[in-house]
């Protein structure tokens, strides 16, 4: 044996094409650089079998949105994630059923989620803003996840139940907890699916507070889900036992993604600095910056189905009630569709033909989208208010794998 | 004259604009708001004037609501001899197929025998704004022709 700069293969072995050809949603390798690997899978496998998860993987754009659109093979009975997230969550979770349950809850929450309603709460939403901002600017610098993300987002929740101010600290706690994972491994903690039952429990209480208000003869007028929800039992069109479960899912989904979307805007703007600046000068380009965002890092990675009969995606044949994961994160960087994807393009431009999947499309489309603009927005135009800034420290990952965004992200402000 | 609202709608603007529809002229005219998932043929009278709010799902698609009652519409082929409406659309130009999803509603009234009658209303989304206020202006005038007809004996 000597010492050699020069390596070249054994000729007597043969190297499969696809040795290195893998993807696990949950491990480490995804959790940190998952865009190398979305593109091997776009172009050698665009539906790819992991036999360790049992899961179909399918990652080029125009397979996820047309699979996203194919509701009645590809059921949501089983929730969106991939690693048994949604047993701790109560009936009348709104993903984990198919209409015609699905269809009847989510109108029962219509007008929480409609452009007058989410456009009523921007005043609400600049307050805490400027509240959440003035808080980390005083410090200069600070925790800018824990300290604005978070509450942001559990704020954002809050507002779209009606909640009163008082459930903050519990339900950001619980948040927490609910998130908490081992990268790696399936599953969810025993303490994280307790703090899923435990969030439950309090919108519970608030439920018969509320409807206590309404008997006694309180106006049902206010689009807060809470009294629209009740309203849906009332009319019989959310069962009693679906009302918690509702609920949640409206706290739940307005509280992780938009908080991480919050983040990676941050993260962008550490890594491309002169944005700031640009921003600052160009108001008008935030929501351009928002919607590259999120096609540039996905907050909400992928969502999961499984099939009510044998399909075929992509040439690839995936028998009846098998588990196939749709990847909204390579989606977004499908060259397919993007030119030049991996590249953060000011000025991009998205139509109805090439709209980013990181909402989703069809019958489960996120109700909250419209929410999650306005508060990115408004959030970052009161950030950038004040001096550039950067991060300082090591950001720490949410490590459930559907959500990308970051857990604790210290910042500082310049000069 | 009895006004009957039924709208259709996937995220809730449909229904807002029938929420305020009813607020404003609640109490100078009957009025009453469905979602169109829970109408029934027998609110399909000639004795009242149907106002039509429906929004455009997707590419040109009925939004959810809309859909049990295109449904039943088909099933049904109930005559709508002497049935008038109005029709309020709500849409996105940056689509091709803008404020399609109320002209599936409103093609299958016409070929049950029913009658379109005073401006078709639109209200265009690609700039951000809410329909609610076009489509009080666009009830304003409908509801006022309509009101002051003698009743027919």
């Amino acid at each position: 044996m000597t010492i050699t700069t020069t390596v070249r293969t054994d000729e007597a072995v043969a190297v499969p094409d696809d040795l290195t050809l893998y993807y696990d949603p949950l491990s480490y390798a995804d959790y940190d650089h998952p865009y190398e690997l979305f593109k091997r899978l776009r172009d050698e496998a665009p539906v790819y079998y992991n036999a360790r998860r049992d899961l179909y993987i399918v990652s080029r754009y125009a397979d996820v949105r047309a699979a996203m659109n194919d509701h009645e093979r590809l059921s949501n009975a089983k929730g969106n994630d991939v690693d048994g997230t949604h047993d701790s969550y109560g009936e009348g979770m709104l993903v984990t059923v198919d209409p015609p349950r699905h269809t009847a809850l989510r109108a029962a929450i219509r007008r929480t989620f409609s452009a007058r309603a989410i456009m009523a709460q921007e005043e609400g939403v600049r307050a805490f803003a400027k509240e959440l901002v003035a808080g980390l600017r005083e410090e200069g610098g600070g925790d800018f996840a824990t300290q604005a993300a978070i509450p942001m987002g559990i704020g954002m929740g809050m507002m779209l139940l009606g909640a009163p101010e008082e459930d903050r600290p519990v339900l950001v706690a619980h948040l927490e907890r609910a998130m908490e994972r081992v990268v790696g491994e399936y599953g969810v903690p025993e303490d994280a699916a307790a703090a899923n039952r435990e969030t439950e429990e309090i919108l519970a209480e608030r439920f018969a507070e509320r409807r206590a208000q309404i008997d006694a003869g309180a106006s049902t007028k206010s689009s807060d889900a809470y009294t629209q929800v009740l309203l849906g039992v009332h009319a019989g069109k959310v069962f009693p036992s679906e009302q918690d479960g509702l609920a949640h899912l409206v706290l739940s989904a307005a509280s992780d993604a938009p908080s991480a979307l919050l983040t990676n805007c941050v993260a962008v703007l550490d890594k491309f600095p002169a944005l700031q600046d640009f921003l600052r000068r160009h108001p008008t380009m935030i929501p351009q910056f928002i919607e590259e965002t999120l096609r540039y890092d996905t907050p909400g990675q992928n969502i999961s189905r499984q099939t009510t009969a044998e399909i075929e995606i992509a040439g690839t044949r995936i028998p009846e009630d098998s588990r196939v994961m749709l990847l909204q994160g390579s989606a977004n960087r499908d060259e397919r569709i993007y030119p030049d994807p991996d590249r953060f393009n000011l000025t991009r431009e998205f139509t109805p033909a090439n709209r980013i999947l990181s909402f989703g499309d069809g019958i489960h489309a996120c109700m909250g989208a419209p929410f999650a603009r306005l508060a990115a927005r408004v959030v970052l135009e009161e950030l950038l208010q004040g001096p550039d800034f950067h991060i300082a420290g090591i950001p720490e990952r949410w490590k459930k794998q559907l959500v990308r965004g970051f857990s604790s992200l210290p910042i500082r402000f310049d000069g | 004259m009895k006004f009957q609202i039924i709208y259709g709608t996937e995220s809730g603007n449909a229904e807002t604009v029938a929420d305020d529809l009813v607020d404003e002229f609640d109490g100078d005219v009957e009025i009453e708001a469905t979602d169109m998932t829970d109408v029934t043929l027998e609110e399909l009278d000639p004795s009242t004037f149907l106002l039509v709010i429906c929004s455009t799902h997707g590419d040109g698609g009925m939004p959810a609501s809309a859909v049990p009652f295109a449904q039943l519409l088909d099933d049904e082929q109930p005559d709508l001899t002497g049935l008038r409406y109005a029709v309020f659309g709500l849409g996105d130009s940056s689509y091709e197929t803008y404020s399609r999803g109320s002209e599936h509603i409103d093609v299958r009234l016409q070929n049950l025998g029913a009658t379109r009658v005073g401006d078709y209303g639109r209200h265009d989304a690609a700039d951000g704004s809410l329909p609610n206020e076009s489509a009080l202006e666009w009830a304003h005038e409908i509801i006022a022709a309509v009101a002051v007809e003698v009743p027919a004996r």
